[in-house]
């Protein structure tokens, strides 16, 4: 390869041509999904991450400067209240304990796998994908960290998205609204099962329900479960607009996220369940884990 | 004093152009995501214009694969792109360094367009919702900004030795 920026004149056309045919080719392996291409994008990956640091610093610099010129009286005020936020949540915390204690030895009467905490890893925004048709992002934490393909995200209000690249020191993150994204919910109320695809900049809607699904305005979506991609009972939305027509099969739902896609800079990362000895045993989520 | 006969300015030139291209414009207005401008394209056309003896599209299509990582998009995308724009920069370097920004300006724009185009086109192949609003938007976008940037960068050409100049900045003293 001729030095970049070098002083060499090329013959310029056939070159062209030579170019136009590697794009193809790269672009023929990205469209095959083979992932041979990987190794290069976390190389080349790697070396823009200053970009994105830099590219981000200002968002950094006014959440610090925010905190820098809080005056004391108010950083005080804040504490309280966040220690008072704190005491609610613990005795929430407590009380959630025993209740999911008591949950595990009702599963284990019905013989079904009591339900595991999920390993959950902190992770950092830094770049969101400059394309206005895409809504994903991409945080701090990659494959040195334990980040997968796959791995379901979340904020503290709900299900952000999932990854769906990873290099050694970041992850691009597909989020729930985003059009090619779907994720497999219940309605809390009427437990109805359901498929929640992103709407893009557009209206969010569940795919095709039945009309006669029993399902409202004010309706909260969490994850089923289903498909085993993302954990269940996480809040992933609510139900903003119905539109039933009797003369169509299929009602129109449109439904909110629950967490803050615009607003988080911090998410989690769902690793997946403490996994510490215990194997899966018979019951109603074997049949689905057999079917992912 | 001045490393890579002034090469390091096209570097930190593209630098610039990258963090610009993921800056975030959540905060403005809604509209505001539909018009972001191609800076790498602005950018390098400017170098094939005024130094085409040391832009061209060999390394306009390398430097398309850390645009390609940047915004998450297929490899060897935004090097075709760039190496057809430093093309016609390159091909047509005598007439356009005589153009003034308003004409490149024009030049720009319809280059744009053609590059929105073809990327939209394999977006759209590979799985990526199409939008008349996502060629047209970058587009003006583009061709908007590029005066700035011609601005900027020639300004900072004749601060800066450049080796390999042509046109009206390579005659200024």
């Amino acid at each position: 390869m001729e030095s970049l920026f070098g002083a060499r004149q090329t013959r310029v056309r056939p070159l062209l041509l030579g170019l136009t045919l590697a794009s193809c080719v790269l672009l023929g392996i990205e469209k095959a999904g083979v992932g041979w291409l990987l190794p290069v994008r976390s190389v080349l990956a790697t070396v823009v991450v200053p970009v994105q640091y830099v590219a981000e610093a200002p968002y950094r610099v006014i959440d610090h400067l925010a905190e820098f010129f809080s005056t004391r009286e108010r950083l005080m005020r804040r504490n309280t209240a966040l220690e008072r936020e704190l005491l609610l949540m613990k005795a929430e915390t407590a009380r959630t304990d025993a209740i999911s204690a008591e949950n595990d030895r009702l599963r284990e009467l019905f013989n079904s796998r009591a339900r595991l905490p999920d390993d959950v890893l902190i992770a950092e925004l830094i770049e969101v994908i400059p394309d206005a048709t895409r809504q994903e992002i991409v945080v701090d934490k990659g494959g040195t960290h334990g980040v997968a393909v796959g791995q379901a995200v979340i904020d503290s209000t709900g299900v952000f998205g999932q990854v769906v690249e990873i290099t050694p020191l970041t992850s691009r993150i597909l989020l729930v609204t985003d059009p090619s994204h779907a994720i497999p919910v219940q309605v809390i109320r009427s437990k109805v099962f359901a498929i929640a695809s992103g709407g893009g900049r557009g209206p969010n809607l569940l795919d095709d329900p039945p009309v006669t699904t029993d399902i409202e305005v004010g309706d909260e979506l969490v994850s089923s479960g289903l498909g085993r991609r993302f954990p269940r009972d996480y809040p992933v939305g609510v139900v903003t607009q119905v539109v039933k027509d009797p003369t169509q099969p299929y009602a129109q739902v449109m439904w909110e996220p629950s967490a803050a896609l615009t607003r988080s800079r911090d998410v989690l990362v769902v690793l997946g369940e403490r996994r510490d000895e215990e194997q899966p045993e018979d019951g109603p989520e074997a049949v689905a884990e057999t079917e992912a | 004093m001045n490393p890579l006969h002034g090469g390091w300015l096209i570097l930190v030139s593209l630098v610039g152009a990258m963090i610009l291209a993921v800056a975030r414009v959540e905060a403005g207005p809604d509209w505001l995501v539909w018009l972001r401008p191609d800076w790498a394209v602005a950018v390098m056309f400017f170098w094939g214009v005024t130094t085409p003896s040391r832009v061209g599209p060999m390394s306009a299509w390398v430097v398309g694969l850390f645009f390609d990582v940047l915004v998450a998009g297929p490899l060897g995308l935004t090097g075709i792109c760039l190496a057809f724009a430093t093309y016609i920069a390159k091909r047509f370097e005598e007439r356009l360094s005589l153009y003034t920004v308003w004409q490149q300006m024009a030049v720009v724009f319809a280059i744009a367009a053609v590059i929105q185009m073809v990327k939209r086109t394999v977006l759209f192949l590979l799985d990526i919702e199409w939008s008349a609003w996502a060629v047209l938007g970058p587009t003006l976008a583009t061709a908007l900004v590029y005066p700035l940037v011609a601005l900027l960068l020639s300004i900072a050409v004749q601060r800066v030795h450049v080796q390999g100049l042509t046109g009206q900045l390579g005659r200024a003293p």
